[in-house]
């Protein structure tokens, strides 16, 4: 990948890469300092990386290091995390699906949520998002039903308040 | 999962609205929830279950993306163009001056045809008058029983100003470090109508000035004067022999050089009787002149060690850099004497406009991999005299390499760096050889090289640092010849001192720092302060050595350029400017040292 090409995958990639990582951890200033590392990262192995696997290639690299991130500052609130209670007693008019999307997946894992969000957002196979996260194909599948078994169960509970 | 039951129905739900069922497994599905009623919601909920997408725009897509080099180092480039033209500028200058120097040498001849001129005998020194940039500018003019047209017949010259004029005359700027002045005693006596030898006289002297430790100089003169009458006119001739012979002996080395010549000049004056008017008809001029410079190689060598050791051109301690004291203003507002905590590319010029054309440039680059920090150091340095006043002069070209490294010793409380630094050096050291025939100075380049290794330590502890380093040097005092050498003795120096940092507002840091640096017994204390608004640096600095520096700077993105301004105060005659450039490849710093 030379400059040019490198230039072009920021162009194409970083709004896309940037939603990722803002799902999964709402810390705008963490989120901007994960893009600056992980195309600084890109930068620097841009010879070794091809144009057609950057974009796998940034998102396996922002995802590492936003869990690296994670693990090393612990007490970093990375998302805001509100009960389901607290959630709903402060909407108590009728909520719009997307916040109470935005809602369901606070309260899934890191996992199950960097799997939903690659595979809706992104519309990546399970083989990819594994490739991405360092997950088997079938652990993928099962994670993401997991998931998606999780979200139902909620919207099916609360069906009544969502617009 | 075969057939679709109560207990499965998720999995099925799941596969449906992931589309990993086949069209007649879809079909199942539906007609599952169509006989179990019950089961609308779970299908309804899991239909919602994909997430949609929301779009979001990241605003820092430039940040990310890479400008080319000549984009990404447009200010650079610029930079660097600029000061290669201020240094192609000083170079011109200095060549335009060294044409000078070879001009104003060629004046020195003293062999040139003497002019005829009416009036006095002024056209005899007339040269000598413009001797000024001649090494015999120190001559002693004395007159003794001269009539009075004698008396006034060298007006105009210097060298007949008298001793003390004389001394006026030789300033500070002319005297080249180590430097040496000749005397030059010339007795003459006139006597009529008899021609015979009249007088030969002795005399020593020893001048004191500046940096000339020891020097003996002393005069012979024999002074012949003809005059014979006929009945119309008065003819006079006179024939001068001027011998003169200096011995300069240099405290610093031992170093002893001999200087000697002899000037022959005949005068014919006649003057027509019942005339006033005096004509003079003819001067010749033969010149003899001898130099000798008697040194021994291992005292050439001492003088190039001594020099050397002037410019300890790299140390490391305290986990710090000090390189050249050219380096002042990069150095001063990163701390003590700079860091290589951080690597970076620097590149500057200093120049000292006078008589003595200074020009110093430099360029290094630090680095560290891991807990070795390495740097390397090119500097040039030539001095470029514009009025060559003295015989002895110091070397006019010398280029160094020094390449040091150290490692960082983390002790907790205690860090410990020790260090290993060699540098190389090179120069031209422009002596006088010799006054060949005409008395033009002849200057022969001599290439010199002199290897200072050096070693120490240095300590940082919570609220100072200590350095201490050794050094030796070997010279080679001329690249011809191995067995002209010299190892120098072992010689050291130990900084300590103290450096403090506080934001007197939120955009405010300023910086206090005294140190003391005694090398081999000489105690320098310097004190600086520097500060930092946002990008904008600035700073002042004092050494007991009676230098002030005033610098300014600015910062940036990882750019740093800097200006300062030094001069010795003592009598701010000799002022020098520096610029000098930084470039900070990483923003973060890889050693522990942080600034």
């Amino acid at each position: 990948m030379n400059r040019k090409e490198y230039n072009s995958v920021v162009k194409s990639l970083s709004h896309r890469l940037y939603a990722f990582l803002l799902k999964n951890c709402k810390n705008e200033a963490l989120v901007n300092d994960l893009m600056q590392d992980t195309f600084e990262k890109l930068w620097v192995n841009r010879k070794s990386v091809e144009v057609e696997k950057a974009r796998q290639w940034l998102f396996t690299t922002g995802y590492r290091l936003m869990l690296n991130t994670i693990k090393r500052n612990q007490k970093t609130e990375l998302r805001e995390s509100i009960s389901e209670t607290a959630f709903f007693e402060r909407k108590p008019n009728l909520i719009e699906q997307k916040d109470f999307i935005d809602h369901i997946l606070s309260l899934l894992t890191e996992q199950q949520r960097a799997i939903i969000l690659l595979r809706d957002y992104e519309g990546y196979d399970y083989q990819e998002i594994g490739n991405i996260l360092s997950l088997s194909e079938s652990q993928v599948k099962v994670y993401l039903f997991r998931a998606r078994k999780k979200l139902k169960e909620q919207l099916k509970k609360n069906k009544h308040l969502v617009a | 999962m075969n057939i679709i039951t109560k207990e499965n129905i998720d999995k099925w739900l799941f596969d449906y609205f992931e589309g990993n069922l086949t069209f007649h497994e879809q079909k199942e599905v539906e007609q599952f929830i169509k006989n179990h009623p019950e089961f609308k919601d779970d299908f309804d909920a899991w239909s919602q279950t994909t997430v949609e997408e929301t779009p979001v725009f990241y605003n820092g897509v430039n940040s990310l993306q890479k400008a080319s080099f000549v984009q990404r180092n447009k200010s650079l480039l610029l930079l660097a163009l600029l000061l290669l033209l201020v240094s192609g500028s000083g170079i011109g200058y200095y060549l335009t001056n060294k044409d000078q120097i070879a001009h104003k040498d060629s004046i020195v001849s003293l062999n040139q045809s003497i002019s005829e001129t009416n009036d006095n005998q002024k056209g005899v020194f007339e040269d000598i008058s413009n001797t000024q940039q001649s090494p015999i500018i120190s001559s002693n003019y004395q007159e003794e029983g001269a009539s009075d047209s004698k008396k006034t017949s060298n007006q105009g010259s210097i060298i007949i100003n008298g001793r003390e004029e004389l001394k006026n005359n030789i300033t500070k700027d002319q005297i080249i470090s180590p430097t040496s002045t000749s005397n030059y005693n010339y007795v003459s006596r006139w006597q009529n109508k008899t021609s015979k030898k009249v007088k030969q006289s002795k005399s020593a002297d020893t001048y004191e000035l500046d940096n000339v430790k020891g020097f003996i100089g002393s005069g012979d003169y024999d002074g012949l004067t003809s005059t014979s009458d006929d009945n119309n006119s008065q003819e006079r001739k006179h024939i001068y022999l001027h011998r003169y012979q200096s011995t300069r002996i240099d405290a610093t080395d031992g170093n002893r050089s001999d200087f000697s010549y002899q000037h022959i000049s005949r005068n014919k004056q006649r003057r027509d009787r019942g005339s006033k008017n005096k004509s003079t008809k003819k001067y010749n001029s033969i010149n003899d002149v001898n130099y000798s410079k008697s040194s021994n190689n291992k005292s050439l060598a001492k003088h190039i060690v001594r020099f050397f050791e002037k410019d300890l051109a790299l140390t490391v301690y305290n986990n710090r850099v000090t390189m050249d004291n050219n380096l002042s203003t990069l150095q001063a507002f990163d701390g003590f004497a700079g860091s290589i905590s951080k690597p970076r590319f620097q590149l500057g010029s200093k120049v000292t406009p006078g008589n003595e054309l200074i020009l110093n440039n430099y360029l290094s680059a630090d680095f560290r991999i891991k807990k070795f920090g390495f740097g390397v150091l090119m500097t040039n340095y030539s001095k470029n005299i514009t009025q060559n006043n003295s015989l002895f002069v110091e070397p006019l070209n010398r280029n160094n390499i020094t390449v040091t490294s150290n490692y960082q010793l983390d002790l907790g409380k205690f860090k410990v760096s020790p260090f290993i630094t060699t540098k190389i050096g090179f120069a031209e050291m422009s002596l006088p050889s010799y006054l060949d025939s005409s008395l033009t100075l002849n200057k022969i380049p001599k290439n010199q090289t002199g290897i200072n290794f050096n070693t120490g330590f240095s300590l940082e502890l919570p609220f100072m640092y200590l350095g201490f380093q050794a050094n030796n040097l070997y010279a080679l005092a001329d690249n011809s010849n191995r067995q002209n050498s010299y190892f120098g003795p072992v010689s050291y120096r130990i900084v300590a001192g103290t450096d403090y940092r506080k934001f007197i507002t939120t955009d405010v840091l300023v910086s206090p720092q005294i140190y003391t640096d005694i090398i081999n017994g000489r105690v320098e204390n310097n004190f600086a302060l520097t500060s930092r608004y946002k990008g904008f640096l600035s700073g002042a600095s004092y050494s007991t050595t009676n230098d002030a520096k005033l610098m300014v700077g600015m910062d940036v993105k990882r750019l740093r350029v800097g200006y300062s301004v030094s001069a010795n105060t003592t009598n701010f005659d000799v002022i020098s400017h520096e610029v000098g450039i930084q470039y900070i490849f990483s923003k973060r710093s890889s050693g522990y040292l942080v600034y």
